[in-house]
């Protein structure tokens, strides 16, 4: 921006960085936390998707192909159970994933905190 | 006074556009870009440097063992620093993610917000601008810059217009305008030298209404921000010097916006592309829907094609405007379960509402019994051609059981009247059951027709395709053009759209918007890349030049030296027409009113009425004309008004009641709109007849009995009449004056025969006088110099001496024949000897035959080879 002079910039430059420095352990385990919980929710519902998990359980009783005999019914039914069974499979390692994202994201910012001290100091005293 | 919005009970206000704030804004957008870019930066640094040093401490063969991540090291504290750096940056770029602000979305029917003003706004007022994109901002910016260089009071529209002229839409806009920033620098320049000066102070009132109004089309247009474009837009058309401006530089303001609208429609296509993109990916594609309920159908696809499938893969065309029709589809197939009737003429775009169908299915932005089902578009000619109804008919059931098992389809059927009397009975059977709807197109005419009262009228409920207006047709045009460009690499300027759309409109009256515009707009597009190559700019020129030779009718811009042919046309038009001056210049000045496009577009092109003796030059004038105007004596229709002596000749006019057919007369005009019409012999119609002409006068349009609006707008019509003639000799030679013979004969003479009204019809009536022995010498001039013409082809030349032709003159003259006779004594005369002399073998290429007194024939030997 051409019109702001540098040290107006400068100045909400040190103030938001203080600012946002002082907010960061709060942030993280408050709102960010929050974001990071829907975040999970919308990616697992989004493998569900993909997979067609819903569509197959909510057709658990529908035969397939159109097969509306009996013998028809009752393969229909053990294979979309079958079917249910794998793609809710596939959807469980995708949410093993996600639990995975979300640990790391609980465990990154102490670690980096404590990482930083740990070997700091360490490195100071030993 | 501020002002503002209410929307949904909210008030919606630009706040803090002093400068000050402005400048405190831009401080904090730039705060935070640099936080973001520099610890994103940082942490990737960080990370990756104290990886690198701990692998290369540890080795890079071995794994570390755990106690390695144990030994303090400056490599794992680099890390961690890193790690923590990208905490913050991950939190720095979320948050801006979690405030960023769309505008609301808008109720479809909810009217569009008024800005009212405020005392004070209220203390939970929204502040607009946060809704505005950086590029806008980046233009708000910009504008501030320029009103503080020059050392204005305020920023107003005119500095914001400026601002978000750096914007690439401004770049788009003016390219496809086919202007330059350069044209109009100066005049931008002076206008900003007379603002008010003063310390900057912040937006004047005009230039916070732009911002505000900027944000209401944005909220209009359903967009998430307000962009640059909104703002240029807005800006334009609050500064009246800046419509001007453009105005001189030949786009007024309705191009303008249309201009603003195919960038509009642009962003828009680009955004349901790629959401569209999203929702293809988990369409299923072939026989199979999601949940696998539904069979094969391999006779279905044999006679079909699956428009979800199409979609899908993008082979159908994206939708713009036609969202009223699919919702009265939706309407029609959610309220009462029953199928759909697209009722349109050819060419409106009623597949493309089926492809717009197609493609809501596949994003599953349908009505619940809609989802999870293909749309599947059956060919009726593919079904019956080449087989014997009861094969047909087999072949249509059987189709359509599977389509009851299958459970997933719906049915397309383009063209429904082609569906045979015996096949339509099973299907209307069928959709009545309910096991699935249709969702069919026809022409209005077929409607009435065949469907309206058969039994599939009673299935299927209408829904009316209308033919778009010149606006809509633009907007339709638009959103293909690019598919166009991409297509055959050339650039259309905005100029070539809006011409194919009007001039398609006006010249091409037996096809529809928008259909015939775009297929003038590919026409236009292969026609100048083959001449231009590729890249070329497509002009409304190009387009003129396409329908120009289309039509015969020359709607491109008068170039110089046409300029000089039509301001000297009467001279021209008498090197075939000798005398008559009246005549001749009442036609030249109607011709230059229609080629500078004065004429009004619901008449014919001109109409006059020309009174005279036989042989005085009517019909010659009515040839010259035809052949000036269309390019050619043969555009010329010619009816002889002595066979339309009682009503029953109505049908020859406009076809028999109840034939379905055009008569001869419509169906020359129908066939050949762009002409001259002669109506020879005019008082010897019927009084009905000219009832009929009456209203061609008026409306330019007559309808025929198979009911088609046939189009008289691009006719010339002159009808000839001998009426009064013995009066108008008889008043020449006491040497009346032409007024005075053309009042009495309107007055007198011609209101036993036409009724006043239908005179009044007439651009002009005009009296032709008879003609002069003198004249009659200029005319046997003009013939004999049509026999040279014709002599020269054979290598013979061909010399009258002046005796002669004043002989051949005065034989030929009869004051009540006017220059008739003449022609047969000069065939007499002249080409019998000429004929005569070539057959005896007594002329050879290169003589030259003198004609003198007396039909003397002589040769002149030419030299030898």
């Amino acid at each position: 921006m051409k019109s702001s002079s540098s040290s107006l910039v400068l100045k909400h430059l040190l103030l938001d960085l203080v600012r946002e420095i002082l907010f960061l352990p709060v942030w993280w385990f408050t709102i960010g936390l929050a974001q990071m919980v829907l975040w999970c929710g919308h990616s697992v519902k989004h493998a569900a998707e993909t997979t067609g998990l819903t569509i197959w359980a909510k057709n658990l009783f529908v035969p397939m192909y159109g097969e509306t005999s009996v013998s028809g019914k009752l393969i229909s039914f053990f294979v979309r159970l079958i079917m249910v069974i794998a793609r809710g499979v596939a959807t469980f390692v995708w949410m093993f994933v996600v639990v995975g994202v979300f640990i790391a994201y609980l465990l990154l910012l102490p670690l980096a905190i404590l990482g930083i001290f740990y070997h700091g100091l360490g490195m100071v005293f030993v | 006074m501020p002002n503002g919005f209410l929307l949904n009970k909210k008030t919606y206000v630009a706040l803090n556009l002093d400068h000050h704030a402005m400048e405190e804004r831009a401080a904090k957008a730039k705060s935070t870009r640099t936080i973001g870019g520099v610890s994103f930066l940082a942490s990737a640094i960080l990370i990756l440097a104290g990886a690198a040093l701990f692998v290369y401490q540890n080795g890079f063969t071995t794994v570390p063992e755990i106690a390695a991540f144990f030994r303090p090291s400056f490599a794992l504290m680099l890390f961690s620093v890193g790690a923590l750096v990208a905490c913050f940056s991950f939190m720095h770029q979320s948050e801006i993610t979690r405030h960023l602000v769309f505008i609301p979305k808008r109720d479809r029917n909810s009217i569009p917000p008024e800005l009212v003003a405020l005392e004070t706004p209220p203390k939970d007022a929204i502040d607009i601008i946060q809704f505005f994109h950086p590029n806008a901002m980046k233009a708000l910016d910009s504008a501030f810059v320029l009103a503080e260089r020059f050392g204005h009071a305020h920023v107003e529209p005119i500095h914001l217009f400026v601002g978000a002229m750096e914007d690439d839409a401004a770049s788009i806009l003016f390219g496809r305008l086919g202007l330059s920033f350069e044209k109009i620098k100066d005049p931008m320049s002076r206008r900003l030298s007379t603002r008010q000066l003063g310390t900057l102070s912040g937006l004047d009132d005009a230039a916070e209404h732009v911002l505000l109004f900027a944000f209401r089309n944005a909220y209009l247009e359903d967009r998430d921000n307000v962009t640059a474009l909104e703002m240029f837009f807005e800006a334009f058309k609050a500064d009246p010097f800046l419509a001007d401006l453009f105005q001189e530089q030949g786009v007024d303001a309705v191009q303008f916006e249309n201009m603003v609208d195919w960038i509009r429609i642009h962003e828009k296509i680009q955004d349901q592309y790629k959401r569209f993109q999203k929702a293809a990916a988990s369409k299923p594609t072939g026989a199979m829907n999601r949940s696998m309920t539904s069979v094969a159908t391999p006779i279905l696809d044999a006679f079909s094609e699956d428009l979800t499938t199409d979609a899908v893969f993008g082979r159908l065309p994206m939708m713009i405007g036609r969202e009223e029709e699919i919702e009265q589809v939706f309407r029609v197939i959610e309220g009462g379960r029953e199928s759909a009737l697209l009722v349109g003429p050819h060419g409106v775009g009623k597949g493309s509402v089926l492809a717009g169908i197609a493609a809501l299915m596949v994003e599953e932005r349908v009505p619940d019994v809609l989802k999870d089902k293909r749309l599947v578009k059956i060919s009726i000619p593919q079904l019956v051609s080449g087989v014997p109804v009861e094969t047909a008919q087999e072949r249509l059931m059987l189709m359509l059981d599977e389509v009851s098992r299958s459970r997933n389809i719906i049915l397309a059927l383009m063209d429904l009247e082609q569906l045979t009397a015996d096949l339509a009975p099973l299907l209307s059977d069928y959709l009545s059951r309910g096991a699935t709807f249709a969702i069919a197109t026809t022409s209005p005419q077929d409607y009435t027709e065949t469907i309206e009262r058969s039994m599939l009228g009673r299935i299927f409920q209408k829904v009316s395709v209308e033919e778009p207006d010149e606006k809509s047709a633009i907007r339709i045009l638009e959103s293909k053009i690019g598919g166009i460009e991409y297509q055959k690499k050339v650039i259309f300027q905005y100029d070539a759209v809006e011409k194919c759309v009007k001039l398609s409109d006006r010249y091409m009256h037996e096809q529809y918007l928008p259909k015939k515009a775009i297929e003038i707009a590919r026409e236009v597009a292969e026609q100048v890349v083959k001449s231009r190559g590729e890249n070329g700019k497509v002009t409304g020129e190009d387009v003129a030049k396409i329908i120009a030779t289309k039509t015969g009718i020359p709607v491109t811009n008068v170039a110089e030296d046409e300029k000089m042919k039509l301001l000297h046309l009467e001279d021209e038009m008498h090197g075939r027409i000798i005398g008559q001056d009246e005549a001749v210049k009442a036609v030249a000045s109607a011709l230059r009113r229609a080629r500078a496009d004065l004429r009004p577009g619901s008449r014919p092109i001109a109409s006059f009425l020309f009174l005279g003796s036989t042989g005085v030059g009517k019909t010659e004038l009515a040839k010259t004309l035809a052949a000036t105007y269309f390019g050619s004596e043969q555009m010329m229709i010619r009816v002889d008004m002595s066979e339309y002596q009682d009503i029953r000749s109505m049908d020859k006019l406009i076809g028999a009641p109840g034939s379905n057919q055009g008569g001869l007369f419509s169906e020359a005009v129908r066939t050949r709109p762009f002409a001259v019409v002669l109506l020879d012999e005019l008082e010897k119609a019927d009084l009905n007849i000219l009832n009929v002409f009456l209203q061609i006068l008026d409306d330019g349009r007559v309808t025929d009995a198979a009911g088609r609006v046939i189009d008289f707008t691009n006719t010339i019509i002159i009808a000839t009449s001998n009426a009064g003639t013995q009066y108008i000799q008889d008043a020449v030679s006491r040497g009346e004056s032409t007024d005075a013979i053309k009042t009495h004969l309107l007055e007198e003479e011609l209101r036993t025969i036409y009724r006043p009204e239908f005179l009044n019809r007439f651009d002009g009536v005009i009296v032709f006088k008879p003609l002069e022995e003198s004249q009659i010498v200029e005319i046997t001039k003009l013939m004999i110099a049509q026999v040279t013409k014709r002599l020269e082809g054979k290598g013979i030349g061909f010399q009258v001496t002046d005796a002669e032709v004043l002989e051949l003159a005065h034989k030929g003259f009869d004051p009540k024949f006017g220059a008739r006779p003449l022609r047969r004594v000069v065939q007499e005369e002249v080409d019998n000897a000429i004929a005569n002399a070539l057959l005896e073998g007594k002329v050879q290429r290169r003589d030259t035959i003198v004609l003198d007194v007396g039909g003397v024939m002589s040769i002149q030997k030419g030299q030898e080879l």
